[in-house]
């Protein structure tokens, strides 16, 4: 989980990771900070994901980011 | 047939009538048949390309479908280890991948043929100095369905949906066909997705009278930007935009502003009739349009303006691509030379590029349209790239959450979108000469010189286009929901005068056959 936070503050350093639940739907992850995000996801846990799973549920807090690593860690 | 026009009047009472005495169970079949009638009026070849369309996107899904059944049924029976589970799987997955890229390859392919041949015959001549006048390459041109990229974009969004398992095929093919073909989107969008509309096409829909005033509402709504704004001010702002050469200085400017109000006045009241007679039949369709003028960035813009369109190149281009092997390679390569951090922005400006090269020719085949297209994406990643720099300065300067801040954010995005469209209807090197000519050129004066009298519109029409675009800006701040939630909480008597004030105002303001084409709507060509 931190080094995700990490990646997220990176990002924006703005940005309440901590508590905000609606990152896609607020607008606060744009296309291109998401398309930027999966790329150093990518690279740091060494996951893939489908395009397909880049959706607001797995992006819209930094919990559902994690459960969602976790998910593809485990082969789902 | 055409959205405006008496046969469409006609052809819509029948089919409400017919619909809401059927029993709900065939009401999705009559609304097939009348689709199929709705299209087949303008040529009976017409419908062979939907029907190829529907015909082989169906058959797929469904081979797509039954794959990940048996696939299912196998894990369930023979309970696999985790080894074998994942080898079966990757088989099943290569073999549902050659069928997408089957369906892929068949119905991008008629849409590349039918729409882009000559193009692509003219740019291949042109590279080989081959030249040749007007007519050299016509022998390129086929007969163009109407509505065929929205159509094919919807199908193929249904098969890579299947592909990536988002929902189960349908089975019944003539219900499909349906969803491919339902008469008020088939022309001009929105570009739906299976999930959203199988409830709404399927489910048997009983006769409430308030969807029939909200959908006349919303139509007469359409039709007025159509007939009252549309029609009446293309034809003024087409004398400026197609002679560059007469109408330079401040015409530049009056006619990014026409060109835009025209673009929104066409499309989005298009859109309004085309919900509101989807409403008719109680049927949902998902909006286009989100206020776009109140965005405070071109990328805000974007995501307010023709919303599926915008949804499905993300959807089915952005994130593919930007995730693609290909980008990852490409980001690889570039970390070598400008750091990793840089290097990881390399997925997200191929895929904006693509993106916006394919929104470019999606618009048409010409020059012109690709590059309004990368023009946009430039200016999109210019944007992202300044962002940091932008959060910086709000920090230190406070003034950005003003109310005078905002309102200077939404006339820079407007005056952004409109220049932007330049570049469609400009020739490239023009837009900038044009762009010089308005900046070191124009005064108020030129106004009074004479040009303004033969853009054909009398101080009449002048009043009546000011009329209508106060009530367009005031109607275009409020959320469509919100105006119908206005509408259904006015009495039973009031709501029948607000939807006749609409069609007497229609009526008596709306521009008629004035040498121009008001049936046609410029999003149908697309």
């Amino acid at each position: 989980m931190e080094e995700l936070m990490e990646i997220l503050e990176d990002m924006n350093p703005e940005v309440d990771y901590e508590t905000s639940q609606n990152l896609v739907d607020d607008g606060i992850l744009t296309s291109f900070e998401l398309v930027v995000l999966v790329t150093q996801i990518s690279d740091a846990f060494g996951v893939t994901i489908p395009p397909a799973w880049i959706v607001p549920e797995n992006f819209n807090s930094a919990a559902a980011i994690m459960a969602m690593i976790t998910r593809l860690e485990e082969g789902e | 047939m055409h959205l405006v026009s008496y046969e469409f009047g006609a052809f819509l009472v029948i089919l409400v009538a017919l619909y809401y005495v059927l029993p709900g169970r065939f009401q999705w079949a009559v609304l097939l048949a009348f689709s199929y009638l709705f299209y087949i009026r303008g040529g009976v070849i017409y419908l062979l390309y939907p029907l190829i369309t529907t015909a082989s996107t169906w058959f797929l899904a469904r081979a797509m479908g039954d794959r990940t059944l048996r696939f299912r049924a196998w894990v369930k029976e023979k309970k696999p280890g985790r080894e074998e589970k994942t080898a079966c799987n990757r088989r099943v997955k290569a073999g549902q991948r050659r069928l997408l890229v089957l369906g892929l390859v068949l119905n991008f392919g008629i849409l590349a043929v039918l729409k882009y041949f000559r193009f692509f015959l003219e740019t291949i001549g042109a590279l080989a100095g081959l030249g040749g006048g007007e007519g050299v390459w016509a022998w390129g041109d086929w007969i163009l369905p109407l509505g065929i990229s929205y159509y094919t974009f919807q199908s193929m969004g249904y098969l890579i949906d299947v592909y990536y398992c988002k929902y189960e095929p349908e089975k019944n093919p003539a219900r499909f066909a349906l969803f491919v073909s339902f008469f008020p989107q088939m022309v001009a969008g929105p570009i739906s997705r299976f999930d959203q509309m199988r409830e709404e096409l399927y489910k048997p829909h009983r006769f409430q009278m308030e969807n029939i005033i909200l959908g006349a509402r919303r139509m007469l709504w359409g039709y007025f930007k159509k007939l009252v704004v549309a029609d009446r001010l293309g034809p003024a702002v087409a004398v400026i935009i197609r002679s560059p050469e007469t109408y330079d200085g401040i015409y530049v400017l009056l006619g990014m502003i026409g060109y835009a109000i025209w673009m929104y006045a066409d499309f989005a009241g298009g859109m309004d009739i085309v919900l509101g007679t989807a409403k008719l039949f109680g049927v949902l369709l998902p909006e286009n349009f989100d206020r776009p003028f109140a965005s405070k960035s071109l990328g805000e813009f974007w995501r307010r303006w023709h919303m599926t369109l915008m949804l499905w190149l993300r959807e089915y281009i952005f994130f593919p691509v930007s995730t693609s092997r290909l980008a990852k390679r490409m980001s690889k390569l570039a970390s070598k030379v400008m750091g990793k951090k840089a290097a990881g922005k390399v997925p997200v400006y191929i895929a904006t590029l693509t993106v916006w090269f394919v929104a470019g020719i999606w618009h048409g085949a010409s020059w012109n349209f690709i590059a309004w297209g990368l023009a946009n994406g430039v200016v999109l990643l210019v944007s992202q790239e300044m962002a940091g720099g932008y959060r910086r300065f709000h920090a230190i300067f406070p003034f950005g959450k003003t109310r005078a801040y905002e309102i200077f954010q939404v006339i820079r995005t407007f005056l952004m979108f409109a220049f932007l469209e330049m570049f469609e209807y400009y020739p490239f090197a023009t837009v900038f000469a044009m762009g010089k000519s308005l900046l070191t050129s124009w005064s108020a004066g030129q106004l009074f010189d004479g040009r303004a009298e033969a853009l054909g519109l009398s101080p009449a029409d002048l009043g009546v286009l000011a009329l209508g675009v106060a009530l367009m800006v005031r109607s275009g701040f409020r959320k469509a929901e919100e105006a119908e939630e206005g509408t259904k909480r006015r009495s039973f008597f009031a709501r029948y005068i607000e939807v006749f004030g609409l069609f007497v105002l229609v009526v008596v303001t709306g521009v008629y056959g004035r040498g121009y084409d008001a049936s046609q709507f410029i999003y149908n060509q697309f």
